[in-house]
């Protein structure tokens, strides 16, 4: 049995809970884990990814002072401002220092690389393993981790194709600009003659929420224009949902990484496919069936949040 | 007889469509033979994409075998239907053409839409040898298409008697249409009535010619129409075949046309009298020779064209061979004609925006301050003030009369005094941003950003300005290369220290400078620091940064940069440059500079060529089924287990082991030359595969 560590994950903002679900994941495994997050996101965010998270008031205080002091491991995620990083080693030189990146190079809001300039002596970096690794190149690859339990709800005979889909604006960015005309127009197409029917809150909603109106759902259509893919295709897996993006060969190998080396089963769609993908999909139940099970099955298999903290033990392990 | 649908898609479906028209035409001539055929047309308000959908819909309903799936380049709405339907693209000439052909703008990605049903589709026909010339200028063809005539509608009977008009022009009071011709022509006859069917339009309003009357062609009957006159003129710049020609013909008119528009290889009979290209004078003698003789009956023209039509309907679906020529094939002059037609357009429609006239028109509406303060006027007030030990020329003296018109205007404007205040330095080279070592990074927005490239050049402050002098020289004195020059050219300087870091660069420079400079396509730094290189091109995603390393003491990170040009030794290991230019000596820079720039332009066609080419590794269907929208290249590799790894150096190292062919656009291989030229030289290739994922390339990955 690997051996069993006290952890402190520490982030600036919540980044959409990711560090407090490698904790939870954590503790599931054995370990003393627990996510501290220096701020909240502000205005419609306001709340939506902290439930897991410690932010410090007058009673957390003590709590992650007694986390960070305590700490076998400091695991700083995208960046943290100079006072606290002189506040943890003042606080803890013993503890193993780790950095983790999870926005990529050349985009809005974190351009370079930070650990250079936070001043604490990192011994491993990491990656979050979808597009970013080809951009740092020299940290290692852990995935993000999903808490849900998997489920499907297979289409029945007669069922319109349920398709959860955000239609996203363009922004600048390689890989940040998600938006494709030929996407929103196959939709809107498809939704006037009736072959499809579209699942999408109009306004935020929680995280929760959003997974219990996908897990209605057969297909999850992510970006379909940059050549990776986001968590929304992930969560599409755990809801037994058919994922579709644009994922390249080598977004779907690093991410085949925590997987045994099987890829994962998201449909391939572009600009010039997306409408006759999704048509062929609406005519076709048992094809949409049969796609919604394989990635159930995957997501079962390869994806629980146990086997997923099994990758960072061994990372913390070579150490 | 053939077992089979044969399909047309109508994406215009207008009345004044000659597509339209020639689909009802062709079916018509089609059901006629027993070729049962069906027309998808664009239905009323339904957009292009919803068209090309239910195009792919209808079809996939249906159940008799499909001889072919006809439908025009233009809009490409075949661009949803599998490839293994029988797709015919026809040459009708896309709008990107007919906006090429006239010297305007096109679109390049609908030619790049085009261009895949074009190369995708299992047949592809011209209407004449005359469309297949001039689409070579925008398109690529794998094989010379079969070229057969569109149809004529029926021949109509024509009574001999009076007509209202000696002839007719038929069409849009359009450029393409030969409107410059006419115009000539009207002036040209003042004796000759002339007949104008058009739509309405504002030109109606021009109608300044007692011997022109204009009649609404859109309310009319054809027979009413043709019925006007014995003479149809068809003066168009260019036509891949022209409907008003075969209509004309069908209803027994004489037409006079150009030898290079489509139709006039239809027939070689004197019911079409065909001009040598742009021969106005010529033009003018056949109209005056033609209102003096009968008109000859057109009916066996009419079914010669029809019939060698079918014949190349049979021809395209049952394969049968042919043993006569459906077209006349134009002689040299006339295909060397059409072959320059667009390239001379694209020249004049240069020359016509390059006009100083018209820019400097546009400048005074678009920013009135910058167009008086680069004014002739104001640079000669200028200079007197600043260079009091030159000789005291009269104004008069040095500007010619319009400019006095302007300076004249101008002295009564009040214009700010420190506008005027410009410093020698500053005069002399027209600072676009200065770098300073402390405080905000600004960068104006491009002045009015030109068509092309905008490009900027950064020396460091301490640099040597005689160097920095010979090298924005040496930039100008290229006549056929703008782009450096000293009127487009953003030249600005800096001060950052070597000990400040990227990050802290960064910082200094806010969201709106940053959008502002990521407006810039080539930024050549003389001399910078890797902390200024690396946070330039951090702020944007698509701007080049190109380091002109002069100087032993400047470190290099080859990462940081796109492209290095340098005359000194390289310190890091040159595999990681992406494109690495050695000099022998300073003044060779500006060429340098040039080739970057060109080796970095848009490729046009962006081929796919493989790196060592001479291992037979792909073959040619990876070339036509390449996806040259979504991919920038195709691996092949070795079909192997999927191992783990640590991190992407990890997986490159392995990875590189199992790729057996590279093929890149053309693009991408000159944004990589050094590391390409490495590769066929026997190199691994790992450092392309890392620099091209890590900015951002995408690639086809194969399995073999």
């Amino acid at each position: 049995m690997s051996k069993k560590y006290k952890i402190a994950h520490i982030s600036q903002t919540p980044l959409v809970a990711a560090p407090s679900k490698i904790a939870y994941a954590q503790r599931l495994a054995g370990h003393s884990s627990v996510a501290i997050a220096l701020k909240d996101y502000p205005s419609t965010l306001q709340g939506m990814f902290v439930e897991d998270f410690l932010i410090e008031n007058e009673f957390t205080k003590p709590l992650i002072e007694k986390a960070i002091y305590s700490a076998d491991i400091i695991h700083i995620h995208n960046d943290i401002p100079p006072e606290w990083a002189k506040r943890l080693l003042e606080t803890n030189q013993r503890a193993k220092y780790v950095y983790q990146v999870h926005s990529p190079l050349r985009e809005g809001p974190l351009y370079v690389p930070r650990h250079q300039s936070i001043d604490l002596p990192f011994v491993l970096k990491f990656v979050v393993g979808q597009f970013q690794p080809r951009i740092h190149v020299d940290h290692i690859v852990v995935p993000n981790i999903f808490l849900d339990i998997p489920s499907i709800e297979p289409r029945k005979e007669g069922e319109k194709l349920r398709v959860m889909f955000s239609p996203t604006h363009r922004r600048p960015g390689r890989w940040n600009n998600k938006h494709t005309d030929e996407l929103d127009s196959a939709v809107n197409a498809l939704v006037a003659l009736g072959k499809i029917e579209i699942v999408m809150p109009e306004n935020p909603v929680s995280p929760k929420i959003l997974m219990s109106a996908r897990r209605t759902c057969h297909v999850s259509i992510d970006e379909i224009a940059t050549g990776g893919f986001h968590q929304v295709s992930i969560e599409g897996l755990a809801a037994g949902n058919i994922s579709i993006n644009k994922a390249d060969y080598f977004s779907k190998r690093v991410f085949s990484n925590f997987s045994s080396g099987i890829m994962p089963p998201f449909l391939y769609a572009d600009g010039s496919t997306i409408s006759s993908v999704l048509n062929r999909l609406a005519d076709n139940v048992d094809e949409t069936v049969k796609r919604q099970y394989e990635s159930f099955e995957y997501f079962k298999t390869h994806l629980t949040p146990i086997k997923m903290a099994g990758i960072f033990d061994e990372a913390y392990e070579s150490i | 007889m053939n077992n089979g649908i044969y399909i047309f898609l109508d994406p215009f479906h207008r009345k004044d469509s000659g597509v339209s028209t020639y689909t009802i035409l062709s079916a018509k001539i089609l059901e006629d033979n027993l070729i049962n055929t069906l027309i998808i047309k664009l239905k009323h308000n339904e957009t292009i994409e919803s068209f090309r959908l239910r195009a792919l819909l209808e079809i996939t309903k249906i159940k008799q075998t499909i001889l072919c799936i006809e439908a025009p380049e233009s809009l490409a709405s075949t661009s949803l239907l599998p490839s293994d339907y029988p797709i015919h693209i026809r040459l009708h000439c896309s709008r990107s053409l007919g906006a090429f052909v006239q010297g305007e703008e096109y679109n390049p990605k609908e030619v790049e839409r085009e261009q895949k049903e074009i190369l995708r589709a299992k047949y592809v026909s011209s209407p004449s040898w005359a469309a297949y010339f001039v689409s070579l200028s925008l398109f690529k063809f794998y094989s010379i298409p079969l070229c057969y005539p569109n149809p004529a509608p029926p021949y109509q009977k024509r009574k001999i008697e009076p007509r209202k008009h000696d002839l007719i022009f038929v069409g849009r009071l359009h450029k393409l249409k030969g409107t410059g011709y006419l115009n000539k022509l009207i002036e040209g006859l003042p004796n000759i009535s002339f007949g104008v069917v058009a739509p309405i339009s504002k030109e109606w309003g021009n109608a300044k010619h007692n011997n022109v009357t204009y009649y609404d062609g859109i309310n009319l009957e054809k027979k009413s129409i043709y019925e006007l006159a014995d003479i149809v003129i068809v003066p168009s710049i260019f036509e891949t075949s022209s409907m008003v020609i075969l209509e004309a013909l069908s209803y027994g008119c004489k037409v006079i046309t150009w030898e290079h528009l489509g139709a006039s290889e239809y027939t070689n009979e004197k019911n079409l009298i065909k001009i040598q290209p742009e021969n106005v004078k010529n033009f003018t003698n056949a109209i005056n020779f033609a209102c003096k003789a009968p008109n000859p009956i057109s009916v066996d023209v009419i079914n010669h064209i029809n019939a060698n039509f079918l014949e190349g309907i049979k021809k395209l679906i049952n394969g049968k061979s042919i043993t006569y020529p459906l077209l006349i094939k134009p002689n040299t002059e006339i295909e060397l004609y059409l072959r320059n037609l667009v390239i001379n357009s694209g020249k004049k429609m240069n020359k016509q925006t390059n006009s100083p006239l018209v820019r400097k028109t546009k400048k005074f509406f678009n920013n009135p301050k910058a167009f008086f303060k680069d004014s002739v006027g104001i640079k000669l007030l200028t200079n007197k003030k600043t260079n009091t030990k030159g000789p005291e020329l009269s104004l008069s003296a040095r500007v010619s009369e319009t400019d006095k018109e302007q300076l004249n205007s101008l002295e009564k404007m009040v214009l700010p005094t420190s506008s005027l205040v410009i410093t020698e330095q500053n005069e002399k080279r027209k600072l676009y941003c200065s770098i300073h070592n402390s405080g905000r990074i600004e960068f104006p927005a491009p002045p009015g950003k030109p068509k092309g490239y905008v490009t900027s050049f950064l020396y460091s402050k301490e640099e040597d300005q005689n160097v920095v002098d010979d090298i924005l020289t040496g930039m100008a004195n290229f006549i056929d290369f703008s782009y450096i020059n000293k009127d487009r050219l953003l030249v600005g300087d800096f001060e950052v220290s070597s000990e400040e870091s990227t990050l802290s660069i960064i910082n200094r420079i806010d969201f709106k400078n940053k959008t502002n400079f990521s407006m810039i396509n080539f930024i050549f730094l003389l001399n910078a620091p890797t902390s200024l290189c690396e946070a330039l091109r951090s702020i944007g995603t698509e701007q080049r940064v190109i380091l002109i390393q002069t100087n032993d003491n400047i470190d290099v990170s080859l990462q940081s940069i796109d492209a290095l040009i340098t005359n000194q030794c390289i310190k890091e290991n040159t595999s990681a440059a992406r494109r690495i230019i050695h000099l022998e000596s300073l003044l060779n820079i500006p060429q340098a500079v040039r080739r970057i720039i060109q080796e970095n332009g848009v490729k046009s066609p962006d081929m796919l060529l493989a790196l060592n080419p001479e291992v037979e590794i792909f073959n040619k269907e990876d070339f036509i089924n390449f996806d040259y929208k979504n991919y920038d290249g195709i691996l092949k590799i070795n079909k192997s287990e999927n191992k783990r790894f640590t991190t992407m150096l990890d997986f490159y190292s392995n990875f590189s082991t199992e790729i057996v062919g590279i093929a890149m656009k053309e693009s991408a291989y000159m944004r990589y030359k050094s590391l390409c030229e490495d590769i066929e030289h026997g190199a691994s290739t790992q450092k392309l595969i890392e620099m091209c994922l890590t900015d951002g390339m995408i690639f086809d990955v194969k399995e073999i």
